[in-house]
Parts: C-alpha cells; structure tokens; sequence
C-alpha cells in the first residue's frame, strides 16, 4: 500500500520532526521503496512462532535499595541548552 | 627506533615491557604518522594529542613500577558514540556537535583503568546508521588502501584508522555489521562479540537489542588482548551477562584440528561479488588445510534477514533517539517560545538525513494498522532465524561466509539509493538477529582492494572463532601487507 503524503507528515508529527517540502517528497518515495521491500516477509510462514524482542536470556536485576551516589547537578547542568539557578529551563508547557 | 607504529599490539606490549621503547616514544610515533596520513584519511572526529602525550608519561612511570597491563602504553581510537568524560562525544551528528560526557563508557573506563592512549575519537555513520561513513555530519573517511572509495561504516574511522597504521587499535560498535563490513573493507580484524558479552553502558543508543561493542585490530591475536580487557559484567548494564570471564588470549593456540566448518550455500549467493566468493572458497581450503573438517550447511531464512533488520533496528531507533528533545542537552533551537514547535526544529536541524528515514520508518512499522504486518512480523522471522543458527550450530562448530558481499565501492557509488547501501550489511546482519559473535579476517585481495572472511560462531564462542582466525592468519602471509598510503 503506498504511503501518501499525508502519511509522512502525520509520521513526521509523531516523530516531532519538522520536514522541508523536499524532505517530505523524498522520504516519500524512499519510505515507499523500502516498505516494499518488507513485503517479502509476509512468504514467511509465523503460524505459532513466538516473537523474539530479545535475544539475551534477561532477568530482572535488583539491588538493595540503598541511596548512591549520582551525578552531581552541575555536571548535569553542564551540557543543558538553558539552565536558571539549578535547573533546566524550558518552555512553557501550560498555555 | 623509528616507525614504532608499524607494530602490531602485541609486538608493541612486549617492546614496552622489555624496555625497548618507551610509551611516550610509540605514542609520538603514532601522532607524527597521524600528521602524515590523516589529512588524507580522516578517520577521526576528535584529536587528543595533548592528553595523549600526558597518559603516555604517566604509562611509562606505571611500567617502570612495574604495574603494566597489556595494553598499558598502547595508542588507540574511540568510536565516537562511546562517552568520553570532558572530551566532546558527537556519535557523528549535529545534534551532539556540543555534547560533552560527564561520564566514561563502561568500557573507555576499563582501557583507561588497563592505560591503554586514546588518541580521539573515530568518524562514524550518524548515530551509527549506515555503511560507509559517508552519513557523518562532519567529514567522510576515506579508505587508506583508495582514497576514492569508502572504508565501510558506520565504525569506518575505526577500521581506517586502524588500517592506515595511526593506531593500534581502536573500539568501533556493530549493529547490523558495523564492525565487521569496515575491517573486511579496510584490511582489518574486526570482532562483534557475542550480546552481553561487553558492557553498552555509555554507548550512545541506536537499536539496543543489537548493539554490540568490539575491538578493530591488525591481527587476531591483538584483537583478544582487546577483548581481554573489555569483556566482562556490569552492574550498569541490565543485559551484561554475569559469567566468570577468563583471558581469551592466553588460551589462543590457532590449533583448528577436527573442528566441523559450516559453509551456508545461501552465503554465496546472487548479489555476492565473484572475485568475494573466489576468495572465501579459496579461505576454506586453507582453513581444511589447518585441519577443519568443511560441511555444507543451509540457512534458508538468511534471505528474511535485511528486512527483517531494516524492521527492527529502525523501531528500536525511533523510540531510542525520542531523549534528543533539544531541552537537557543537545542541538535546541532557541528562536521560539513554543515547546513544540522549539523540539520539531531542534530535531529537525539536528537529525540528517538517514536517521530521519530511519526514524519514520520505525514509526511507521509501529504505528497502529501496521504493527502486526510489519514490527512484529519481523520479531517473529527473528525467532526463525535464531532456531535456524541454534540447529546448525548443533551439526558444526562454526560458520564460514564472506564478510560483505563487495569490496569498498566508491565515495558517492551509494549515498543516494537507501537500498543499495543497505544491502552492503545482507552477510552481517544475521548474527545480530541471533546475538551471536562474528568476526572479520583479510582473505586477500580483489583489484587491490581488501576482502574479509566472517566466521560465526554460537553465543560465547569467542575462543573458538579466534582459533579458527588465528589458524587462516597463520598459514597466509595478508597481515604483513601494509596499506597502500
């Protein structure tokens, strides 16, 4: 099915990305290229497989609550675009 | 004694413990063949002569207290996604050209803690994405062995810097072949561990259920002492794997007799160069030679595998670089009070081209209506793929294949069809799919350009896939060619 502009601007809103005109027509054809491409997957009998999101044998790491030491706040403040006293300033969330 | 960076990292370990030269010597080595060669190369983003110099001195006053690792006083490159405490950390894009990491890389802490000389900090595809380092944001790099062609990517800093003798060995990270397609590219060995294995900590995030750190070196040898130093569990990481880790290197004999090769026909199919193919076959009598005993095998989802990948690492991706929000830190545009419209430019000015396309395509593959089609389609053909490796890792100890189905092709040759340059990682990306480790030996020459020979091997069979490299590096005479420039 072929994505439609439409598709890629709604794509670059979820992505928060702002797209030239160029970039849109482009990414167009490209995306419709490549998804093409995935089509062939669907010869692939999945009938009862099971997803692999994965691949190491995961297990749920705990430690003991105990405080550590972070990273101190002007280290973290250090690479913020807009810093006030010993925050991060942003913009304005609430209208 | 002059020319002190045409050692390998094994001869130069063993020159600094006997006293022959010191470290600030082969350090000063390095830099004047990086002023010599890099102006040409470019392989990296970032320089760092000046502290070079210092570690250098401080490695020499720890050898003399007789304290040396093996790889204290040993020059080497950092792929520029690794974090780098004080040292600018780009991951070959704008939107990290002012980021400074107030944290080491789990593994920049263990070379640091070993005294291994960071030199700087290796070019690279943006945010990892791509196969010819040609996506940096700041400068491609160019082949050492034709400056008109690409050294492979995205860790193409690292295997050309390694290649054209500035260090002597440098970190890079694999992902669908990013380690492996540059050293096959460049004439170099490259090994992608098995997942888990090395701590991702610090590693800028591009698709983290493939991300793999690993050394780029000119021998196989030196490539374990790498290894050696950055292999082991981390507190940090959720997926490092806790298992009692001992020295590969030490171990290492190159002795392969009995050992059962498996050479996947779906390996050497269309798409894969003739000059590649005759090359590898010529390999795997060399390696029957050593003692292996070579089985056909067959790996019929290997055809799945691109897309499958070009599915996956893109949704990773998508959800992975959401953090660059132009507000904590980051490329932020400032020319607007309105918190959206400020994100959607910072990303938009920030982001180049490839990661955008990866980016939409990972939304896209996860967005509602398509998720099943495409995003979880593609978990289930991975489950397929790894049965497939797990069952003939049953029948044969490890896999014999090309590394890239080309040699290096031509600066621009790719740049503008996503696809083509996507195919350059078809004999790669399988092992990430399985979490598997793989390596990249030089196998000779094509019109004077590198091949390498991938041997694959099941989950931490590191041992055995450097045996196997060690016994084909042994009885052919490629690691004692010198790049051309």
């Amino acid at each position: 099915m072929e994505i439609d502009k439409q598709q890629i601007e709604h794509l670059a809103s979820l992505i928060r990305v702002q797209l030239s005109d160029d970039e849109i027509t482009s990414l167009g054809e490209e995306l419709n290229g490549i998804v093409n491409e995935f089509n062939i997957l669907q010869e692939v009998n999945t009938e009862d497989v099971e997803p692999t999101g994965h691949i190491a044998d995961l297990q749920t790491v705990l430690r003991s609550d105990e405080a550590q030491k972070s990273i101190d706040v002007e280290d973290v403040l250090s690479n913020a675009p807009q810093t006030s006293n010993e925050f991060i300033r942003v913009k304005r969330v609430i209208e | 004694m002059s020319e002190l960076w045409k050692l390998t990292l094994k001869e130069a370990s063993d020159g600094l413990t006997q006293g022959l030269f010191s470290a600030k010597e082969l350090t000063e080595s390095t830099l004047e063949r990086i002023q010599d060669v890099e102006p040409k190369v470019q392989s990296f983003i970032t320089l760092t002569s000046e502290q070079a110099l210092v570690d250098a001195v401080r490695a020499d006053e720890r050898i003399a207290s007789g304290n040396k690792t093996p790889l204290t006083g040993i020059p080497m490159q950092l792929k520029d996604l690794l974090c780098t405490r004080d040292v600018p950390t780009t991951c070959g894009s704008k939107m990290l050209e002012q980021f400074v990491p107030v944290y080491n890389a789990t593994v920049v802490e263990d070379l640091n803690q070993a005294g291994a000389i960071s030199l700087g900090k290796g070019n690279m595809d943006e945010f990892a994405m791509g196969s010819s380092c040609e996506t940096s944001a700041f400068h491609p790099t160019y082949n050492p062995w034709d400056l008109n062609r690409v050294p492979g990517g995205s860790s193409g800093g690292a295997a050309a810097s390694v290649a054209s003798g500035q260090v002597l060995f440098a970190i890079g990270s694999d992902t669908g072949g990013s380690i492996r397609q540059p050293a096959a590219l460049c004439g170099v060995v490259g090994m992608k561990p098995t997942y888990g294995l090395v701590s991702r900590y610090g590693l800028i995030a591009f698709a983290s259920s493939l991300d793999q750190i690993g050394p780029l070196t000119r021998t196989v040898y030196d490539n374990a002492m790498v290894l050696d130093i950055i292999a082991g569990h981390d507190p940090m990481d959720a997926t490092s794997v806790n298992r009692k880790s001992e020295s590969i290197s030490a171990t290492l004999t190159g002795d392969i007799k009995g050992r059962k090769l498996g050479v996947p026909s779906e390996y050497f199919g269309n798409g894969i160069d003739e000059g590649v193919k005759n090359l590898v076959k010529d390999a795997i009598k060399t390696l029957e030679r050593e003692g292996a005993e070579i089985v056909e095998v067959s790996l019929p989802h290997t055809k799945y595998a691109l897309s499958c990948y070009y599915i996956i690492a893109p949704s990773e991706c998508s959800s992975n670089l959401a953090r660059y929000d132009g507000v904590k830190y980051g490329h932020s545009f400032l020319g607007t009070d309105n918190m959206w419209q400020a994100m959607e430019n910072s990303r938009g000015e920030g982001f180049g081209q490839e990661v955008k396309r990866r980016m939409m395509i990972g939304t896209y593959a996860l967005s509602s209506g398509y998720y099943d089609a495409y995003y979880l389609k593609a978990q289930k053909v991975r489950t397929l793929i790894k049965q497939e490796f797990d069952e003939v890792f049953q029948q044969v100890d490890a896999i014999i294949s090309p590394t890239s189905p080309t040699t290096a092709f031509e600066v621009g040759e790719k740049i503008g069809d996503p696809l083509s340059m996507y195919l350059s990682d078809i004999l790669t990306i399988p092992a990430n799919m399985a979490g598997l480790p793989g390596m990249s030996v030089p196998c000779g020459f094509v019109d004077d350009l590198p091949v390498g020979l991938q041997i694959i091997g099941p989950r931490f069979s590191e041992s055995r896939i450097y045996n196997i490299g060690m016994a084909y590096e042994r009885s052919t005479d490629w690691v004692t060619l010198k790049s051309a420039i």
